[in-house]
């Protein structure tokens, strides 16, 4: 169990930190988050090193994808639950980083909106933006061309901007 | 305005290229030149610059230890060919259990009614209208809701033992004998059939 240890200790971030943002509570992104160690370590005789990051991204987007699918068709059986926000589904009972990082309101609404944003621009902003990942490793892991990344990347900062600006107005 | 100038429209389209650089020499001055010229796309630009930031400046997340533990029990389960039980597993099966226990406790009280004083004016109940059903209907969807809520958290705390043979199994075999006299059937505890058959 010691190459589990090593690889979910080299993956784990990136993995959860792509669930967290791409839906906006941590219950469901550390569900995503084991699904894909699982995963990993099932098929890892069969990754080659060099792709084994595209791999592992590609994997977590689509388990974060069927996640958001299966709760859009849950949604149609159960009422809204008015104390149940978009971001806040199960209260963290600490705050953790994000949460602290997040005190100020103009990043609620920013994460809010970002939750909000349709793939693959949430996507593409997500790994780009948040996670750092270069337009050739974004256009390898969502196996799209490369003016497909840097054209969805601009749709879905100006999207996040029109909804920051409806709230807000003006530049901070 | 120089015959070169840019137009807003011009300005709107190029904005995220101008904001991560991409644009050339002649075409970054002309675009800076119209920013300087144009309060309403300054400020357009002054909020493409500031969500690029905000984004940016978002942090990378440690998944919990409990995830690294939990992925690693269910590996070692799967490895010795034991049934996996991971937190996902066990959250949407209690989730699914607590939620049929309420469906079933929702649609007893309703068939169950407490003796009406008022004379029946004809025999047997009204059909129920339109609206008693929706009514009926948006407040099992509620107590759905809620319960999932509810065993979501408490699927974080307790173990899957605990919830299921000591709450919720014994929660449905309960509901499903109060409603058997009204022919509405549900799941019989193994042990029943045998009491019965013996």
């Amino acid at each position: 169990m010691n190459g589990f240890e090593a690889a979910a200790d080299r993956h784990q971030r990136k993995v959860y930190t792509f669930a967290r943002y791409y839906l906006g509570n941590s219950e469901e992104a550390e569900d995503v988050t084991q699904e894909v160690l699982v995963k990993l370590w099932q098929h890892h005789s069969t990754i080659d090193a060099e792709g084994q990051h595209a791999w592992i991204m590609k994997v977590t987007r689509n388990a974060c994808f069927d996640r958001l699918r299966r709760r859009q068709t849950a949604a149609r059986f159960f009422t809204e639950d008015p104390d149940e926000t978009a971001s806040a589904r199960v209260p963290d009972s600490v705050p953790g980083p994000a949460e602290r990082a997040e005190a100020s309101d103009f990043k609620r609404h920013l994460r809010s909106a970002l939750e909000q944003l349709k793939d693959p621009m949430k996507s593409i902003v997500i790994l780009r933006e948040i996670q750092g990942l270069k337009y050739d490793e974004i256009a390898e892991t969502l196996e799209v061309p490369l003016n497909t990344v840097r054209v969805y990347l601009h749709r879905g900062r100006q999207k996040l901007r029109e909804q920051l600006k409806e709230v807000y107005g003006h530049a901070s | 305005m120089p015959r070169d100038a840019m137009t807003c429209d011009e300005v709107a389209e190029g904005l995220e290229r101008h904001v991560d650089g991409e644009l050339g020499g002649a075409a970054a001055a002309r675009f800076q030149a119209h920013l300087e010229a144009c309060p309403a796309c300054a400020e357009e630009y002054r909020w493409a610059q500031t969500v690029r930031h905000e984004l940016r400046a978002l942090p990378e997340l440690d998944a919990p230890t409990s995830v690294i533990q939990a992925a690693r029990h269910e590996i070692e389960r799967e490895r010795f060919g034991q049934p996996a039980s991971s937190r996902r597993a066990s959250r949407s099966r209690w989730a699914a259990l607590a939620a049929a226990a309420l469906a079933t406790a929702v649609i007893g009280l309703s068939v169950w009614r407490a003796p009406d004083p008022r004379p029946a004016i004809e025999p047997g109940p009204a059909a129920p209208d339109a609206a008693e059903i929706a009514r009926a209907t948006e407040e099992a969807r509620f107590a759905l809701a809620t319960m999932s809520r509810i065993t979501r958290r408490a699927g974080l705390k307790l173990r899957d033992n605990v919830l299921i043979e000591h709450v919720a199994e014994p929660t449905l075999r309960g509901f499903s004998r109060a409603l058997a006299p009204f022919g509405v059937e549900g799941e019989t505890d193994p042990k029943d059939d045998r009491d019965r058959s013996s």
